[in-house]
């Protein structure tokens, strides 16, 4: 086994004790908002959207049906097939054939994949010639707004191992033999369809990925002779697909392939295409899953268009105002964006990992995902951790600046913690979340 | 599919892109199949009386058949200051399909662990029947008027005066097991805001159940003092309600059955000695 293999290895250890110590560190913070509730033993476990991945893997998923003679349009009912199907699975083939309770599966999976994620991510690194990648990779356990969200039961931490993993396969070095290439081609459209089906939010990263399969080819093609530029290139490669002898003929432009992250992305579209289809038929009700996102679920997803963000992000620069939710989400999600965003924007950070980031968090936004629980999808996306990871990295000259950016992203992901954890969670919206809260608890 | 040593860049390139455009091809397939369902209708399928009608769960299997005859408006004598009511005898049966729990999003964390059916138990519900309450039962008109289920007027007045003994719809909920029927007296009128009670010119009854999520209900049309606008309305004849028990009895309705001489002895002096007011 490689040096590096060992290396992840240790990491991966290490930074999983670090990560249970974390989560016990959360567990009575989140005990206490059950207080009143005696029927909740281990709260991590119920809180937020953690309750309905063990009950779909109890209970199974619903159709709603409704009143006799009045029955209201499902899009209009609650109905769990808003969440998705490998998480509860995963869960269920723990406790049946693990033998874990269901209280302790979400932060069983939770711990793995963290393991995971954290062996992956220090691979990631190494391919993309980031120094020191065992210290930098333990990036992936603080980022800095929305943290908290991977260190609970749910399918974030699931979600990054995943995304970690199709990171690692699209920085792998082209194989020596195209029969490699072909068994690594072979594992990415499961794993795309893997992706989408932990979470939806796979499909932001659908141009990212399509990037990364222009960037990477070019990278590639550069090492066997190709000497023109990226946009020169991404039209060769066009021309290729439409006009193949064409390019063909001009010897002076080798196209090399990297088709991993364009399979990936693929399997990412065929998965929401299966889960689409598939509730639609369940339900009778044509985009059955989108309906549920955008009617059920309307105060989340948002149409998307630029003047309602630009409204939505400007409320975080009004005069304070305690009454106003919507101001204090508006504030945690820009932060969200902006402290996702900070990678992109050094030279340190690989340009492809930078493009990747903001094409993934413009895709984010202009989808109409961008005003609620943005925080949990950008702590849960590889490609915001590894460009943290790259941001953090030292610098061989001056080491010492990379002392301060730790210490700055600690500090960061100190405040959010207690931010989130003591104040916004606590207040947090009851119906919501279902907690059985204080009343009297007035926290601003 | 390939061996390794034939395996050129070429030709895995090739491959690629014949799986991205079956991935596009499939994908697309899922599409039109989400854009086109096969329908799940959730809603009301006319139903004709004399004949059973099905409830559907969502896996379009019965869950219970529900079976009218005889609808009518009744009339009561004076004496008993009641507005005419729609009386029809129902029949309900059990279908096949198995019945299923409420969901239930607050299941203690001690429960998480035992099988589902258990929970189902630990609940309190029937394990494997079917309930049919009052509430199930649902009636919509054109004017808005609200439905009022017969009471405890019309029951007691029965059951002191006439010589018939009825199983009516409404005393206590239906539970139905695999194999079971049932047999009910339903009686209904209407009331609008008004507080006036009478007989709407049309309405819709609709039958639903406990237990079951259902994705098709029997209703049944119903007009009063007008001709039906097509075939699947039910017409409502009045008739007294001497006359319409009698019809009942004479076809041998389950719904009612005719009191013993001794039963018809004791009420009668019960009736004597206290009489209704």
């Amino acid at each position: 086994m490689k040096r590096i293999t060992w290396t992840a290895l240790l990491v991966a250890l290490m930074g999983g004790v670090g990560y249970v110590m974390a989560v016990q560190a959360l567990t009575p913070a989140i005990q206490r908002l059950y207080k009143n509730d005696p029927t909740v033993i281990y709260a991590p476990s119920h809180f937020a959207d953690a309750r309905q991945y063990v009950l779909i893997c109890m209970q199974g998923y619903n159709v709603p049906g409704g009143p006799p003679g009045y029955p209201p349009l499902p899009t209009l009912a609650s109905s769990r097939l808003s969440w998705m199907p490998v998480y509860p699975l995963l869960q269920c083939a723990l406790h049946k054939f693990g033998g874990v309770s269901l209280i302790f599966a979400g932060p069983v999976l939770a711990i793995g994949a963290m393991l995971c994620a954290l062996f992956f991510a220090v691979l990631t690194l190494h391919n993309l010639g980031v120094p020191h990648p065992a210290i930098s990779a333990l990036a992936v356990l603080i980022p800095s707004v929305g943290a908290v969200w991977i260190y609970l039961p749910g399918p974030e931490a699931s979600f990054l191992a995943v995304g970690m993993i199709a990171l690692w396969l699209i920085t792998l070095p082209a194989p020596a033999h195209p029969a490699q290439a072909a068994v690594r081609y072979a594992l990415c459209l499961p794993l795309g369809v893997l992706y989408v089906l932990l979470k939806p939010n796979a499909l932001m990263m659908f141009f990212a990925l399509c990037f990364a399969f222009v960037y990477v080819s070019w990278q590639n093609s550069r090492r066997v002779g190709y000497t023109f530029g990226l946009w020169t290139f991404a039209a060769d490669l066009l021309l290729a697909q439409v006009r193949p002898r064409m390019v063909r003929l001009q010897s002076a432009r080798p196209i090399c392939y990297a088709w991993t992250p364009l399979i990936i992305a693929a399997g990412t579209i065929l998965g929401f295409a299966f889960w689409l289809a598939y509730c639609s038929v369940l339900s009778g009700v044509p985009f059955y899953f989108l309906n549920l996102q955008y009617n059920y679920w309307a105060h989340i997803y948002s149409a998307g268009n630029v003047r309602e963000i630009i409204q939505f992000f400007a409320q975080a620069f009004q005069p304070s105002d305690p009454t106003n939710g919507w101001q204090r989400d508006a504030a945690w999600a820009l932060a969200a964006y902006l402290v996702a965003l900070l990678p992109a924007t050094s030279k340190r950070v690989p340009s492809l990992i930078r493009v990747m980031i903001v094409l993934m968090v413009g895709t984010l936004v202009v989808s109409g995902v961008a005003r609620y629980a943005v925080d949990r999808y950008l702590a849960s996306t590889a490609i915001v951790a590894i460009g943290w990871a790259c941001w953090l990295a030292p610098a061989a000259a001056r080491k010492r600046y990379a002392v301060m950016r730790w210490l700055f992203a600690l500090a960061l992901f100190g405040v959010t913690w207690v931010l989130l954890v003591d104040y916004l969670m606590p207040l947090g919206e009851p119906t919501f979340w279902h907690l059985h809260l204080d009343s009297n608890h007035v926290p601003w | 599919m390939f061996r390794g040593d034939r395996m050129t860049y070429e030709r895995l390139n090739r491959m690629v892109r014949w799986v991205l455009v079956l991935t596009a091809l499939l994908s697309f397939g899922l599409f039109v199949v989400a854009a086109r369902p096969t329908v799940r209708y959730q809603g009301v399928i006319l139903g004709s009386i004399g004949t059973p009608q099905p409830l559907l769960d969502e896996s379009s299997a019965p869950a219970l058949y529900v079976t009218i005859r005889q609808p009518a408006v009744v009339s009561f004598p004076d004496a008993w200051k009641l507005s005419d009511q729609v009386c029809m005898a129902v029949h309900f049966e059990r279908g096949s399909a198995p019945p299923s729990a409420p969901i239930d999003d607050y299941v203690p964390q001690a429960q998480w662990d035992q099988p589902w059916n258990q929970q189902y138990l630990t609940n309190q519900l029937p394990s494997d029947a079917l309930i049919i309450a009052p509430t199930d039962i649902d009636i919509r008109t054109d004017d808005g008027s609200k439905l009022a289920l017969a009471g405890a007027a019309l029951w007691g007045n029965v059951e002191a005066l006439t010589p018939y003994r009825v199983h009516w719809f409404g005393t206590a909920p239906l539970i139905l097991t695999h194999n079971q029927v049932a047999d009910r007296l339903l009686c209904y009128y209407f009331q609008n805001d008004s507080h006036q009670l009478y007989v709407p010119f049309t309405h819709m009854l609709r039958f639903g159940a406990q237990n079951v999520q259902m994705s098709h209900m029997p209703g049944f049309a119903f007009v009063y003092s007008q001709m039906p606008q097509s075939p699947e309305t039910i017409r409502l004849q009045k008739m007294p309600m001497a006359a319409y028990f009698e019809l009942l009895s004479a076809q041998s309705s389950p719904v009612l059955t005719l009191k013993t001489s001794a039963q018809l002895d004791q009420r009668a002096t019960e009736t004597a000695s206290t009489p209704i007011k």
